[in-house]
């Protein structure tokens, strides 16, 4: 476990910045405790500091998790948000979209959202933008990337895209082995 | 509302009848009574008086203690002619005046006067019951016509007032549900007695026999055994019955040898089948708010606006909620998979409870997989402190970190250690939480290939880690921390080996002690097991059985560290 590198730093700020805008600090400094990053293997933990100081005491082979995990660098060099992170996101998230009832399960196996399935969205939001999407009890059920923006949407058919989806809480149970940041 | 509470009843009983008369005819038929021995059921109301003497009857309480008391009237009488005379002059004062009948039976009936006092105290506070609603003086009339006139009730019924009027009913309800679980409690008897053309055949081993003829046969065992000096036939031992016991449920419910040994060990035969028999059985399935994120109420509300039954769980747990029946997976709802909840057995709330963890503490479990003590923990530390998550084996720490990251928990650090190292690395942590790998004798209905996968070897293999594991956990334990010095450890194994063998191999090498672990409920665990002397103290510890308070079997026992060191005995 390692603090990141400036460079690593940026990267996971722009990521991050693409959900939330440029409201970083709200991120690293909560009301009353400071928040930090960790890299572990090519996992970023976000963690308290005391957390993080204490997860020192263990061996880096032995280390699993921190905190929550934020993402992933790929061996590319570029930064994967994980859906364990979304919570965080859900709290600060600039652009958002709601369910229907009926199409929350569908968006949990994976799917796209569509038209027919859009309860509502956050006005003026862009293409191609970061949003978060929750279901009708405000429970954040994963993220993606708006397929058009909020102008577009009211034209289009009820089978056409409007979100396109990169992580959903489905996949705690879809695929638990691959998206865990487990160091081991 | 359908007129009194006792025209209500009649009428039920006019269109149901009470119940017991069928069961009481059930029960004539089965003992074979002719018309005059047969056993009367207890008829209400009027014709409650007209029973006959000497007639074998339900009785309730009250009737019971008046008749007692009528009894020992007449034996004062016998023996003490002397005081006949008092006795009769008494009584005519006692029915002129009607002033003071608790003086008047005392006086009469010295040589039993206690006794007949505190039937009579039963007896008032009884009548003041039905009418408790604080006008003792009306309870005391009350009091005093039930002693003399036996259908007082119907008398007095003119005045009593509507609160006492559904008093009554309720009781006569209770009478009823009372009277009828007798009768069937009687019937289950006599069903058990023992057939003689059955135990003729008992230790016959040419016969073919069934799973069913089997299942009989153990039945029939366990009632010879349970009152085996007058059962018995005379030509059987007891340990002959006993192991053909063994044999029939070996091969009946599937288990081995050595496990069936130990639970005969462990419990009498009549418990040990109820054990048994509740192994098999699925335990109710058991939720946890994860009050992180939510509250039960909104959880709850939020289930079954999914079409899953739930109600909450017993008062002992603020968080839990059972699930009766669903119409979706309850593993797979948005709720769960945002980590509103977990699925996770209420016996694993228990050694999290004992352990009550406090806010921004460092506290460590050894054994964490899959993690729903872990997020317990943390959850009742509002995710302030340090929780050490351990667990030596890297495939299930999956599954561990997954739900830690589901339930939104970021006080965790991981790790992946061997327990027994991690003195080395972890030291002063307030509370140490060790649920041990064991035998998993408790948790059958989950995984019944424990029945035949057990052996000696395994429990003695199972107990040298535990041991080894639980001196690790007091030595990372800190005694001067200033809320903690807690270890709690705990098993889902009922067996003694693993439990208190090991706590009492921990008193005698750490200076720790046991204290109670603050369950309300649970049995006390063994001080002396089989010629084995445990600590006096372990009697703190507390077992939970499948068939007593349907959960899981496990022990937990809760330590308080008080120096750090290792202590020699004399005997070492």
């Amino acid at each position: 476990m390692r603090n990141l590198t400036e460079e690593e730093l940026r990267v996971v700020f722009e990521k991050l910045a693409k959900f939330i805008g440029k409201d970083i600090k709200a991120l690293v400094e909560d009301s009353n405790e400071n928040y930090c990053f960790r890299l572990q293997k090519d996992r970023v933990y976000y963690a308290r500091e005391v957390v993080a100081a204490a997860a020192t005491n263990i061996a880096r082979h032995n280390l699993a998790s921190l905190g929550i995990c934020v993402g992933k660098f790929t061996h590319g060099g570029r930064f994967q948000v994980h859906i364990t992170f979304v919570t965080y996101l859900a709290r600060l998230a600039k652009y958002k979209v709601w369910l229907k009832p009926q199409s929350e399960m569908s968006f949990l196996y994976g799917n796209n959202v569509l038209k027919g399935g859009v309860a509502r969205m956050t006005e003026n939001t862009p293409k191609n933008q970061q949003v978060v999407v929750f279901n009708q009890s405000e429970i954040p059920l994963g993220f993606g990337v708006s397929a058009r923006s909020s102008l577009e949407v009211q034209q289009a058919s009820s089978t056409d895209l409007i979100v396109l989806n990169q992580a959903d809480v489905g996949s705690y149970l879809r695929d638990e082995d691959h998206f865990v940041g487990c160091g081991l | 509302m359908g007129g009194t509470g006792r025209a209500r009843r009649a009428k039920r009983i006019r269109k149901f009848g009470t119940g017991v008369q069928e069961s009481v005819r059930i029960v004539n038929k089965k003992l074979k009574l002719s018309e005059e021995d047969a056993l009367q059921p207890d008829v209400p109301f009027r014709k409650r008086q007209k029973k006959k003497k000497n007639k074998p009857t339900f009785e309730t309480p009250r009737e019971y203690n008046k008749k007692l008391k009528q009894a020992k009237k007449d034996n004062a009488d016998q023996q003490n002619l002397a005081s006949t005379k008092e006795l009769s002059r008494d009584k005519e004062k006692y029915y002129e005046s009607l002033e003071s009948p608790f003086e008047v039976t005392s006086d009469t009936n010295s040589d039993t006067e206690n006794f007949v006092v505190e039937q009579e105290d039963s007896a008032s506070q009884e009548s003041s019951l039905s009418g408790n609603i604080g006008e003792t003086s009306f309870s005391d009339e009350e009091t005093k016509k039930n002693l003399f006139e036996d259908g007082s009730m119907e008398d007095s019924g003119t005045e009593e007032l509507d609160i006492e009027r559904e008093n009554r009913l309720l009781e006569d309800e209770k009478r009823l549900e009372e009277e009828d679980s007798k009768a069937e409690f009687l019937s289950n008897t006599v069903d058990n007695i023992v057939d003689a053309e059955q135990v003729a055949t008992l230790f016959d081993n040419d016969i073919q026999r069934s799973i069913a003829d089997r299942k009989s046969r153990i039945a029939l065992v366990v009632q010879i055994l349970s009152d085996f000096k007058s059962r018995k036939d005379g030509l059987h031992s007891r340990s002959e019955y006993l192991s053909l016991l063994k044999t029939d449920i070996g091969y009946v419910y599937g288990y081995n040898a050595f496990l069936i040994e130990e639970f005969f060990d462990m419990f009498s035969p009549l418990e040990c089948m109820e054990f048994i028999e509740a192994s098999d059985k699925p335990r109710p399935l058991v939720i946890r708010t994860n009050t992180l994120k939510t509250k039960r109420r909104q959880l709850a509300q939020a289930l079954i606006s999914r079409g899953v039954n739930v109600d909450p769980l017993e008062n002992w747990s603020k968080e839990g909620l059972v699930v009766y029946e669903s119409r979706v997976p309850i593993g797979a709802t948005p709720e769960y998979l945002a980590g509103y909840y977990m699925i996770q057995a209420s016996s694993s709330f228990i050694p999290v409870l004992a352990l009550s963890p406090q806010e921004k503490e460092k506290i460590l479990d050894m054994a964490a997989s899959p993690g729903g003590k872990t997020t317990f923990v943390s959850a009742l530390m509002r995710n302030t402190g340090i929780v050490y998550a351990n667990d030596s084996n890297a495939d299930r720490i999956k599954s561990l970190v997954a739900n830690i990251h589901r339930l939104g928990v970021e006080n965790t650090i991981v790790s992946c250690y061997d327990g027994r190292k991690l003195v080395s690395i972890l030291r002063d942590l307030d509370r140490v939480l060790l649920d041990a790998p064991c035998s998993g004798t408790g948790i059958i209905s989950h995984d019944p290939s424990v029945k035949t996968s057990r052996d000696r070897p395994d429990i003695q293999r199972n107990s040298v880690i535990q041991k080894q594991l639980l001196l690790a956990a007091v030595d990372c334990c800190n005694a001067h921390s200033a809320t903690g010095g807690i270890i709690v450890y705990s098993t889902c194994s009922v067996l003694v080996e693993e439990n208190e063998a090991v706590i009492d191999y921990c008193l005698k090498h750490r200076f720790v002690k046991v204290v109670s672990s603050g369950i309300p409920f649970g049995i006390p665990g063994f001080t002396k097991y089989r010629g084995k002397q445990f600590h006096p103290s372990l009697q703190e510890a507390r077992r939970f059985f499948p068939h007593i308070h349907n959960m899981d079997g496990f022990f937990v026992c809760k330590l308080k560290k008080l120096k750090s060191g290792v202590r020699y005995n004399a005997t070492q």
